[in-house]
């Protein structure tokens, strides 16, 4: 949360989606509203639509940086966050 | 009479054209300095053409001041960051136009609402894949 607030937030070219894996949305709902969640997200049944679910890899959390076009720039959080920085 | 009019604002249009990179350059030494304007510039083969005159001339820019030489780097990394900043913005949002069709969410209290994209759409997404188990 830290990291969103110091790095992605501030900044307007980029966004952080949130990938919900939860299959109840109740669940998900829960855990937004216990976080106070800032960001959009993507809720389990409209992954497959949004076309972002090929991103995934085995394990969570994991964290992908994508560009515009899709294009993969970095993946794991730290390499995602440095590559934030940058931009 | 009117062809003598229509001449003479030829030649004023002619005299009072600003150039759009005209300069006075200085040789690598300092001792000599000649006004031309500025065609372009090839930085992998470090050469400048200058139209001196009527004349199009090329050549290497090591011959030119420091000074020159510095304007002429500055002049090509501005053209960079201009064709980056084109290219950026003409290229379609691919990833934004997908997910901004009622795709997302975002808490509003305790409760998900449906969530647009603000305008302009971002560069670069960071997905983040996990749940509360």
């Amino acid at each position: 949360m830290k990291s969103y607030e110091e790095i992605i937030a501030p900044k307007e070219n980029v966004e952080l989606i949130f990938m919900s894996l939860d299959r109840s949305e109740d669940s998900a709902l829960k855990w937004a509203v216990k976080e106070n969640f800032p960001w959009p997200l993507v809720l389990a049944d409209k992954q497959k639509r949004s076309g972002l679910s090929k991103f995934a890899s085995r394990g969570i959390p994991y964290y992908v940086l994508i560009d515009k076009e899709g294009k993969i720039i970095a993946k794991g959080k730290y390499a995602c966050f440095e590559k934030i920085k940058e931009l | 009479m009117k062809k003598l009019n229509s001449s003479i604002l030829a030649l004023t249009c002619l005299l009072t054209a600003i150039p759009v990179h005209a300069r006075e350059w200085t040789s690598a030494d300092g001792s000599k300095k000649f006004p031309a304007d500025f065609i372009s510039y090839n930085n992998e083969a470090k050469t400048v053409t200058v139209m001196k005159g009527f004349k199009k001339v090329t050549f290497k820019t090591s011959m030119l001041s420091e000074a020159d030489q510095t304007w002429l780097t500055e002049q090509a990394s501005a053209k960079e960051t201009s064709k980056e900043a084109k290219k950026s913005s003409s290229t379609p949002n691919i990833i934004g136009d997908q997910i901004d069709k009622g795709i997302l969410s975002k808490l509003s209290g305790k409760h998900f609402k449906r969530y647009t994209l603000k305008e302009p759409m971002p560069e670069y997404y960071m997905l983040s894949f996990s749940a509360s188990w």
